[in-house]
């Protein structure tokens, strides 16, 4: 059947006019105001231009459908419109909620921290994270393949270059883009990416071999379709604790804290033993929560953490305290499918702990600098505490006589042990400033985080300088 | 009063924080040279311009009210990045802050000037230049183009000259925090009570303080 001049045209020019809007957005954007972290601009760079040649594409495709002497090429060449139109349909998702995270609408000082950080690890040193906000109060990464491939494939087909390499998408929940504290969990959003691009090969062997072992102890077999559900459901479970314990080590208890806030794992404290039974669940997407907790405690004792903040009468350190054993009888598993019958609760969960222990142990060899956030924490964190106290920003601190500029991962850990438990000590050093007042915790609590993000803008400035 | 030299200023800036007399100023870049005691400015240590401003809007009314709501609708906030620059029209005003946070101990007082060569191209950087005892935060400074021309400004230049004074007869010693505007780090915009609150303090009935906004109403 042959199709009208007039249709061809009228679908191309739709999807141009689907695409234009977007490369105006990346490409037409002023060079001064709003400003954007330089992976932010790499993303629309590369978004532009893969437009760009979409754009030019779609200009001549009428003619190259049209004048096609075969009708079944000519189709075929038809139908990759239909690809085009849901590769931009799912890169759209993105682009403006990345505009909208432009350098005053992120903790900018703490994502370049997490950077810095990053990149002291040399295998990681190529790696970055271009943020977008999210609608949902969460951060989660953008699996690291599936921009590739959607970007890629338009480039296939457009004449465009590969997506960049190393280059990660991090969503954050766009009201907290102002804050310190609850975005420490952008660290385990990095880990993701870290695992998907180099670290997963490793991690799902320790997995096979547990599972193998398992299988072997219980002396049973499982068909085609059981064995992949165990091994997808252990590797889920392990990549996110795999996130959880990297950001432990990257910038220690202050990921597990950023955490504790997020779920409210403060609940768990002057409860019954197995309750809130939702912190006892494990579900397809990630460990239960209370087994979470046990994990980053194993890891803070392993870095020399746990000596640091074990005393802590906070409630992130009463949950750590809490969750002391690997296994509770009061553990549920529900991921929406069935596990085999021949497979015991308990011994999936054994699978899991055993990779998780290799865990604790391996990851400090591959993100290392632990001990030296320790040492320093110990010997900085309380006349950071006194800086903040008297509302000082901690960025240039006297320590014994010496001038001194606190690292960031030692800024992040102190300002949290300042602000779980020496808030009130601030409070009361505030003309008016009722000491109970939610109001007033909330307001000093932000101001608070303002000047730690201040003293973490400064860090570079004061060590990389003449200084 | 008695102006600080730079070896006070030096002594003062190494005591501990727990020590009333201590002076904060961070970051203080280039340090060894700002502190050099043999280096031309004694008396004043120099300040830089901070990445952060409030650009005020043209108000949706032909005035500005300062009042509870004023902090509200009055600027836009806007970051420019070191290595950036910010153009000030000329005649026009901008909000913006140092790059340095101060901590001032209760015995000093401090006064902010223009660096004389930022001055010399008409740029006036301060109208609120006095410093109080016991001041923390960046300082907010209400930089004005005077000038015919337009301004460019670089964050992280020098723009100030921070000058310290010794209160006669006043030992340093810890005192409460306190102010509307708490350690700032960047500019903030002014905060007020309605003019109503703030006259019927000195006994001026409500009744006979004018709202601009009933005046512009009835003359519309």
């Amino acid at each position: 059947m042959t199709i009208s001049a007039e249709v061809v045209r009228q679908e191309v020019s739709e999807l141009h006019r689907l695409i234009q809007p977007l490369v105006k957005l990346c490409t037409e954007r002023r060079p001064d105001f709003p400003t954007y972290n330089d992976t932010s601009r790499e993303f629309f760079m590369h978004i532009g231009e893969l437009g760009r040649r979409s754009l030019t594409y779609l200009q001549t495709l009428p003619t190259k459908i049209l004048n096609q002497k075969y009708s079944q090429i000519a189709a075929s060449n038809r139908q990759k419109l239909l690809q085009l139109k849901s590769d931009w349909e799912n890169l759209h998702q993105y682009i403006q909620p990345a505009l909208d995270a432009d350098t005053l609408h992120l903790p900018t000082p703490l994502i370049a921290a997490l950077h810095e950080r990053l990149h002291e690890i040399g295998k990681w040193r190529a790696h970055r994270f271009t943020l977008f906000h999210a609608s949902e109060v969460n951060y989660f990464e953008v699996p690291s393949g599936i921009v590739r491939r959607v970007a890629n494939g338009i480039a296939s087909q457009v004449g465009g270059k590969p997506f960049p390499k190393f280059l990660g998408l991090i969503g954050i929940p766009y009201s907290q883009a102002n804050g310190l504290f609850l975005n420490c969990a952008l660290a385990h959003e990095m880990g993701h990416f870290i695992f998907q691009e180099n670290e997963a090969q490793p991690v799902q062997e320790k997995v096979d071999d547990a599972l193998e072992r398992m299988l072997t102890d219980l002396g049973v077999s499982l068909d085609e379709e059981q064995i992949p559900f165990c091994r997808d459901l252990i590797n889920s479970w392990v990549e996110e604790t795999f996130c959880d314990l990297f950001a432990t080590c990257l910038i220690g208890p202050a990921y597990s804290f950023s955490f504790s806030q997020l779920v409210m794992a403060s609940m768990l404290i002057g409860q019954r033993d197995g309750e809130p039974a939702d912190f006892y669940r494990f579900e397809w997407e990630h460990p239960a929560e209370v087994a979470r907790f046990y994990s980053h405690r194993k890891m803070l004792e392993r870095l020399g953490w746990w000596a640091e903040i074990q005393d802590w009468s906070s409630a992130p350190v009463e949950v750590l305290r809490i969750c002391d054993k690997p296994t509770s009888s009061f553990f549920t598993v529900e991921v929406g499918g069935q596990l085999p019958q021949t497979i015991l609760q308990d011994r999936l969960l054994q699978c899991y702990n055993e990779v998780c222990d290799w865990l604790v142990n391996h990851l400090p060899s591959r993100v290392k600098g632990s001990a030296k956030d320790v040492a320093e924490f110990k010997m900085q964190s309380p006349i950071i505490s006194d800086y903040l106290r008297r509302a000082i920003v901690p960025s240039t601190i006297i320590a014994e006589g010496r001038v001194e500029h606190p690292r960031p991962v030692v800024l992040i850990n102190a300002g949290f042990q300042f602000w779980l438990e020496n808030l009130p000590l601030l409070l009361t050093n505030i003309k008016g400033e009722p000491r109970n007042s939610i109001e007033s915790r909330s307001r000093i609590g932000a101001r608070l985080e303002l000047w730690l993000l201040k003293a973490l803008e400064d860090y570079p400035l004061l060590t990389k300088g003449d200084s | 009063m008695s102006v600080l030299a730079k070896r006070e200023i030096k002594r003062r800036l190494e005591l501990e924080i727990t020590n009333p007399e201590s002076l904060v100023i961070t970051p203080l870049l280039e340090r060894t040279t700002t502190l050099d005691k043999s280096s031309d400015d004694t008396d004043s240590i120099d300040l830089r311009l901070g990445a952060y401003f409030l650009l005020p809007q043209v108000p949706p009314v032909p005035f500005t009210y300062p009042c509870k709501n004023s902090a509200k609708q009055s600027h836009i906030r806007v970051h420019v990045p070191l290595g950036s620059y910010l153009v000030v029209p000329a005649h026009e005003t901008v909000l913006g802050s140092t790059l340095e946070f101060i901590k001032l101990p209760s015995d000093l007082s401090g006064e902010i000037l223009t660096k004389s060569s930022v001055a010399r191209t008409f740029t006036v950087i301060e109208t609120a230049p006095w410093i109080h005892p016991c001041y923390r935060g960046c300082l907010t400074l209400e930089i004005a183009n005077a000038s015919n021309t337009p301004l460019i400004l670089y964050p992280g230049r020098l723009i100030a000259q921070l000058i310290l004074m010794k209160l006669l007869e006043t030992e340093a010693q810890e005192s409460k925090l306190f102010g509307k505007y708490l350690a700032p780090v960047y500019p903030e915009a002014p905060i007020f009570d309605d003019p109503i609150d703030d006259l019927g303090r000195i006994g001026v009935p409500k009744s006979q303080v004018r709202s601009p906004y009933q005046e512009s109403s009835s003359n519309n």
